[in-house]
């Protein structure tokens, strides 16, 4: 990152690390100018002596330790806001795409990973188990899928306690915008999702009480029973598959006696 | 990790979600090295170097230092990840160029002036950044920097190809140059947008 | 050059995408709707505010050959700052940005600042230099975001302009759009300054 060469050109060691735009030149910046990328450093820089290696080690090293210690007390200032702002879309999601459930459903919350991961962040999938009156009304998974068109859709997917779809919560997605990102429409509508007439369902809303073994959960073009968004047949065979795989992973996580009740 | 996830992990970010095409990172260097094929080539090259050797070692930072917990209970480093990701980032870009001019003087010829490009190339942080934010695997984070890599290549070795004939031709004076080269990339783009659904 | 020409070189003479082609990683990926291409816009203003004001402080004090390492330290501080507040207070827009929110600190425009303007001329010039170059790139992000949003998705910030028979241009919204609406837009530029130096 330094430069010996006496004769290296003022930018040289700029460009070693970021090649720097030609704003200082051109007072007449014509847009055939090349962007800063087109020049290659003439010069490659020599590598320093060790006394300035150790210098310029120290620098770097001072300015990153004051600004890691100003980071750290912005974070900690952040922090119970960053969490907050999470939370309330989680809990009012979980209430709209479960059977009514009057428990503090976020302690409930437990690793799902195969691999059987303790809770935190290294886990994958987090389910939540639903009580009313003490009893298991429905359980909802948080997980995602990265077999859509963007790189990753994180979900949460509920379902009643025999396990059957009560809803589906898309919480994060990068789709195409006005294609695959229909998967958002409607998923904060489930509890009137029997009020809206069929040809206008929105896409999410056809999964609402189907089952494993019931339904086919592949889209029509693969031979199944789901229908897909038009244009978006990627978007939609992923969240089905999300779903199925979810229902798979909570039926099998509840049904060996490990949760209370619940076997359909 | 099936040997089937692993091959539509490679080919989503080589065609499907592409670095240039569909994640616009590091435009930059793909609108400024693109003027001819064999410079092109050359950063295409350096780039799944030093891509899939930034995922090899942003992949552990992440998992065993930043991530909450992972310095002992309640030491949450997760917020430094900009700061470390781009000081790795600029002081690797550095190494391999040491080392490279050391050991292989024959790549460092060929390879050598694309380096100092490579650290504002923001595919590489973005890439790595991506890749620890999805969560994967230490063996899918690396195929996944350098599929990524070679997409990024592909997509700059295709436009320098248009770009090269397009020289030969008169374009309006306005449109010459970047603007010419932007819609070109437009209509390449839209051509990868037919990959979609490849490897799902 | 006074202040005022100080201040309004970024809007216009100098602005910094649609004069001297940078940052265009970021005007491509977030331009799919106004109120991202805003927010964007002020994050990193704040970024280049918040970089030009240090380094002109730090100039004496940080010799010659450790200043591009030191000025990333100072604009990755500055971008996770922004990163935090968006994820605490404005979650819906931290979610928009995404990965452009850190790739900030490898947006061209800020770090040629830096190198250009702020390490060598005095705090408050830097401001004002900081300020007008941040609002240009606002400037050039909204527009295109507008064009896009209308065409698009036939609203702007959100709010449907068109009857929902009337038919969208969806490509608009979609990659090649992006990189279509922006080489027109620099074809306009190029024509009006060709325009402008023939009347001279």
């Amino acid at each position: 990152m330094s430069t010996e060469d006496p004769k290296a050109p003022a930018e040289a060691p700029a460009a070693a690390v970021a090649a720097p735009p030609p704003a200082e030149a051109p007072p007449q910046p014509s847009v055939e100018a090349a962007p800063p990328a087109d020049r290659p450093a003439e010069k490659i820089p020599e590598s320093g002596s060790v006394a300035e290696g150790i210098k310029m080690v120290l620098t770097v090293a001072l300015f990153t330790l004051l600004s890691g210690a100003l980071l750290g007390f912005v974070y900690r200032q952040a922090k119970p806001r960053i969490d907050a702002a999470k939370l309330p879309e989680k809990i009012a999601a979980l209430a709209n795409i479960l059977p009514d459930f009057d428990n503090a459903i976020l302690d409930t919350g437990r690793c799902a990973d195969p691999d059987g991961a303790p809770l935190g962040d290294a886990c994958r999938r987090t389910m939540y188990t639903a009580l009313r009156d003490g009893r298991p009304v429905g359980y909802a998974l948080e997980t995602y899928t990265t077999a859509g068109y963007g790189p990753r859709i994180d979900l949460l997917i509920g379902c009643s306690a025999d396990y059957a779809v009560t809803g589906t919560y898309v919480l994060s997605q990068q789709e195409t915008p006005g294609l695959g990102a229909k998967i958002v429409e409607g998923h904060r509508d489930w509890k009137n999702a029997a009020a809206v007439a069929a040809a206008d369902r929105p896409f999410i809303l056809q999964f609402a009480g189907k089952r494993l073994g019931a339904f086919d959960f592949r889209v029509r073009k693969d031979g199944g029973q789901v229908d897909a968004i038009t244009a978006s047949t990627i978007s939609s065979r992923a969240v089905a598959g999300a779903i199925e795989e979810a229902l798979t992973l909570l039926r099998d996580r509840t049904c060996d006696g490990e949760a209370t009740g619940g076997t359909p | 990790m099936s040997e089937g996830s692993i091959f539509s992990l490679i080919l989503g970010a080589i065609l499907v979600n592409n670095v240039i095409f569909s994640r616009f990172l590091g435009i930059c260097p793909y609108l400024g090295v693109s003027k001819r094929q064999d410079t092109a080539l050359g950063m295409g090259l350096a780039v799944i170097f030093v891509m899939t050797l930034c995922g090899a070692i942003t992949w552990p930072l992440q998992e065993y230092v930043l991530d909450p917990g992972a310095l002992g209970p309640g030491i949450d480093l997760s917020y430094l990840r900009t700061i470390v990701f781009i000081l790795v980032i600029a002081s690797l870009v550095q190494l391999v160029e040491i080392v490279l001019k050391k050991t292989a003087p024959g790549l460092y010829q060929a390879l050598g002036i694309y380096l100092p490009l490579i650290t504002t190339n923001c595919a590489i942080l973005g890439i790595a950044i991506l890749s620890v934010q999805q969560k994967l695997t230490y063996v899918e984070d690396i195929v996944f920097s350098a599929a990524s890599a070679t997409g990024f290549a592909l997509a700059l070795i295709l436009f320098a190809g248009v770009r090269e004939r397009l020289a030969m031709r008169n374009v309006p004076r306005g449109l010459a140059g970047v603007p010419i080269g932007l819609i070109t990339a437009g209509i390449l783009a839209m051509a990868f947008m037919g990959f979609a659904g490849l490897g799902t | 050059m006074s202040q005022l020409q100080n201040f309004t070189k970024g809007l216009w003479r100098e602005n910094p995408v649609l004069r001297i082609l940078l940052g265009f990683c970021p005007t491509l990926a977030v331009t799919t709707s106004a109120i991202d291409a805003l927010g964007m816009g002020a994050a990193t203003t704040f970024v280049l505010l918040g970089s030009n004001t240090v380094i002109s402080s730090i100039r004496k004090v940080v010799p010659g050959q450790m200043r591009i390492p030191v000025f990333i330290v100072v604009i990755a501080t500055f971008v996770t700052v922004v990163d935090l507040v968006l994820q605490g207070y404005f979650p819906a827009l931290s979610k928009s940005l995404g990965v452009f929110i850190p790739l900030i600190v490898v947006n061209c425009i800020i770090l040629g600042r830096a190198e250009a303007f702020a390490s060598k001329n005095g705090i408050g010039s830097s401001i004002i230099d900081g300020l007008g170059m941040g609002l240009g790139f606002t400037l050039a992000l909204f527009v295109l975001g507008s064009v896009r949003e209308v065409l698009g998705s036939g609203s702007i910030f959100g709010m449907p302009l068109f009857a929902a028979d009337v038919p969208r241009v969806l490509i608009f919204i979609l990659p090649p759009g992006a990189f279509m609406s922006l080489g027109c837009m620099l074809w306009l530029m190029n024509e009006l300054d060709l325009r402008r130096k023939r009347r001279v």
